[in-house]
């Protein structure tokens, strides 16, 4: 039966990697359960599932926390950002941050809200945003994100692209698929997600610990305006059948030269 | 309960109009316009598209009434679906 690539719930527990890429002993001599630490790089903390076989650019979008679907073979990915804003308060246990954080993480691997937990209040969030903030502008492309505030959600959610023909050629969506597969790759935190007649951009913020909630907000809001600068462009040229280019009829070049094949225009 | 994958990613609500530059010579379509979007970035993003100048700070004026939208406010609420804009730019007279 030939495998086939389709969203995924996990299945009881979810199998976090030992960040630091060793086997270690999950169960440690008094019968506990060792929680995988998060890996250190470049001022950010990771956290990685094991692969799966799901689909990079539906598996998560819309699920809480973090999480984002990266790599070949594909995996989850959890990326906290540097929490600058908080590094000279002598009073923050940090110990004690972090393992909130491992909380958030492990909970939302598995689809899940952490118990009680609310978003700050609409108000409070909407005074993070500064002017126009929501606002994206690349060249020819605008694009307005939105706050999703709601009682298990926090997220920021921007459309790429809506109304994609249902005509569009086989290579182009191949093409489009390829450009936000690359952009998921290259940049942090931001998942995009792409269905047969829309592209998005979000980031989830549901679980976040109260602490660094404004931190992690603000950093998410600068990461969504870059990325989706970055790739709306591309992503609404790749869409638009008006221009006619036969260059676009040829398959992206991750294909093979076996895979390639002559299309006629 | 998560929503389906497609209602996550839909916008609230988005329109069409067409949208021209005051000497007639470029004729966009702006196709799935977020009635959110200020004016005033609807109007740079009208201009790149005609490839004029990024120096000048466009507006839009609404065809049908003679007035020109305000910059500030969402597009959605000074334009109905299907209605013709012009390009134009600021310049002040006197």
């Amino acid at each position: 039966m030939p495998r086939t690539l389709r969203p995924t719930q996990p299945r009881g527990h979810v199998h976090l990697e030992p960040s630091n890429g060793r086997r270690r002993e999950r169960v440690e001599a008094n019968g506990r359960v060792r929680e995988p630490a998060f890996l250190r790089q470049d001022g950010w903390s990771l956290l990685h599932t094991a692969t799966m076989e799901v689909d990079p650019l539906t598996g998560h979008f819309g699920k809480p926390g973090l999480w984002r679907l990266v790599g070949q073979p594909v995996q989850g990915v959890f990326e906290l950002p540097p929490l600058l804003d908080l590094e000279g308060d002598d009073e923050l246990d940090r110990d004690e941050l972090l393992a909130e954080c491992r909380a958030w993480a492990l909970c939302t691997a598995h689809g899940n809200v952490p118990d009680g937990w609310q978003p700050p209040p609409r108000a409070e969030v909407e005074a993070w945003i500064p002017p126009g903030g929501l606002t994206i502008r690349s060249g020819t492309q605008a694009r307005q994100a939105r706050l999703v505030h709601e009682p298990e959600r926090l997220a920021l959610v921007c459309p790429l692209l809506t109304g994609l023909a249902a005509e569009l050629s086989p290579a182009r969506r191949s093409w489009l698929r390829a450009v936000l597969l690359d952009g998921q790759e290259r940049w942090r935190l931001v998942r995009l997600g792409l269905t047969p007649t829309a592209a998005a951009a979000e980031i989830d913020l549901t679980g976040v610990p109260p602490l660094i909630v404004e931190s992690v907000f603000r950093t998410s809001l600068g990461a969504l305006r870059w990325v989706v600068a970055w790739l709306v462009e591309s992503a609404a040229f790749l869409a638009d059948r008006a221009n006619p280019c036969a260059a676009l009829e040829v398959c992206p070049v991750r294909d093979t030269p076996a895979e390639r094949r002559v299309v006629p225009c | 309960m998560l929503k389906p994958l497609g209602a996550l990613m839909e916008p609230p609500d988005t329109f069409d109009f067409e949208a021209s530059d005051v000497t007639g010579t470029h004729t966009v379509t702006a196709q799935g316009v977020q009635r959110l979007l200020r004016t005033s970035d609807v109007a740079a993003s009208l201009a790149a598209t005609m490839a004029l100048p990024k120096s000048v700070p466009w507006a839009l004026r609404d065809e049908s009434t003679s007035a020109f939208l305000d910059d500030e406010k969402p597009i959605g609420e000074q334009l109905r679906p299907g209605a013709k804009v012009t390009l134009t730019p600021k310049t002040h007279l006197g």
